[in-house]
């Protein structure tokens, strides 16, 4: 009578024999070593710092960190930092374990661009020869859709990488005014477009408007829109890096030249308006820029 | 919600529309001793000058005992309209 033959064993990496030589490196499986490069000490403390030097806020952020605690215990630790303008950081200690990952998490849902915030994680402690700051974890811009992180995130500078993209409503000018807008303290600007629009009293004579870029003192730009605006007259002109429009391209509408370029904190962008009547009414100017954390 | 600048009469809305705050600071206004021609006399080049008691909300550091943010200049205030 027939046997059946018995089926051979399915192929499966579990219980599939090694048919090559033995390999030369052993994975230990009890006694193992904690795998993180960081272990802190009772002494080291963490710093989380949140810079913002124009998102108003207030909003929260938190920061997660998976630690390793020496009785082989893995537990998440949650710092929450309510942040406003300005920097705002919290200083803390886990005790002594192995930290194996920090993540900064961002619940706001504004705060779509790169160039807005700008988080931070230290490892610090306090010896009177050295300073304080003793290794860089986090150092990156968050918005909604990025969360830095350590160890796998980077380490950048605020500068680098695309700015945040900001339309802004400027000042109105008090009748007769200048237009002067200033870049913020702490923050750098790639001015992309500029809009003003100048409504002229009945007075009659020609305004001729100039842009004017100063570095808070010393002007370092100054250029003419392309538009004579008359006696009772609503102008637009708009300085741009567009190029130069010799004529008006439509009824009162100018053009102004811009060059590229970098706008650091307590710069100006503003107007110079030649044969300008104290009845002269400047609207806000609108204006688009990109712009970085310059700390 | 808008605010007037009480030194120069301008007026604008402390947070713009995508969250940022705005840092409102007043404009130059016209030198009156602005001379250019030497055949006139004394040149003075400089066009504009800056507004007395100019404000500046421009964020200079932070109060050691309030930790609030301090600008550079509060000029005459300001009126909430």
């Amino acid at each position: 009578m027939a046997t059946t033959p018995t089926t051979p064993a399915t192929s499966d990496p579990r219980n599939t024999p090694i048919a090559s030589g033995k390999r030369q490196i052993l994975i230990t499986a009890a006694q193992v070593q904690p795998p993180s490069p960081l272990y802190l000490q009772p002494e080291d403390s963490l710093f989380f710092g949140v810079y913002s030097p124009t998102f108003a806020g207030p909003f929260t952020l938190t920061l997660t960190i998976r630690w390793l605690r020496p009785d082989g215990e893995i537990v998440s630790v949650k710092r929450t930092l309510n942040c406003a303008l300005g920097l705002t950081s919290l200083t803390f200690t886990l005790g002594e374990g192995f930290m194996l990952s920090a993540t900064v998490a961002n619940p706001n849902p504004i705060m779509k661009s790169p160039g807005t915030v700008w988080v931070e994680l230290y490892v610090i402690r306090n010896t009177p020869e050295t300073p304080p700051f003793l290794w860089a974890l986090i150092n990156d811009y968050i918005t909604n859709l990025h969360s830095p992180s350590w160890p796998f995130g980077r380490i950048t500078s605020p500068q680098e990488g695309p700015g945040r993209v900001r339309s802004i409503t400027g000042t109105t000018p008090a009748l007769g005014a200048e237009i002067s807008e200033v870049v913020p303290f702490d923050v750098r600007w790639s001015l992309q477009a500029f809009r003003i629009s100048l409504l002229t009293s009945a007075v009659a004579g020609n305004r001729n408007i100039k842009f004017i870029i100063d570095d808070g003192v010393n002007v370092l730009f100054q250029c003419d829109g392309n538009l004579t605006v008359t006696a009772s007259q609503s102008a637009q002109t708009t300085l741009s890096n567009t190029g130069f429009i010799n004529a008006a391209v439509a009824i009162n509408t100018g053009l102004a030249p811009l060059a590229p370029m970098f706008l650091g904190a307590g710069f100006r962008i503003r107007t110079l308006t030649q044969g300008k009547d104290a009845g002269d009414q400047y609207s806000a100017p609108q204006y688009l820029v990109q712009e970085w954390i310059d700390s | 919600m808008a605010t007037k600048c009480n030194t120069c009469g301008g007026t604008y809305t402390s947070v713009q529309p995508d969250g940022s705050h705005y840092f409102h600071a007043c404009a130059p206004i016209d030198n009156p001793a602005y001379q250019p021609d030497p055949k006139k006399g004394a040149v003075n080049l400089q066009q504009t000058i800056e507004r007395p008691n100019k404000r500046d909300e421009n964020i200079t550091g932070t109060d050691t005992v309030t930790s609030q943010p301090v600008m550079v200049s509060a000029g005459a205030g300001v009126t909430t309209i």
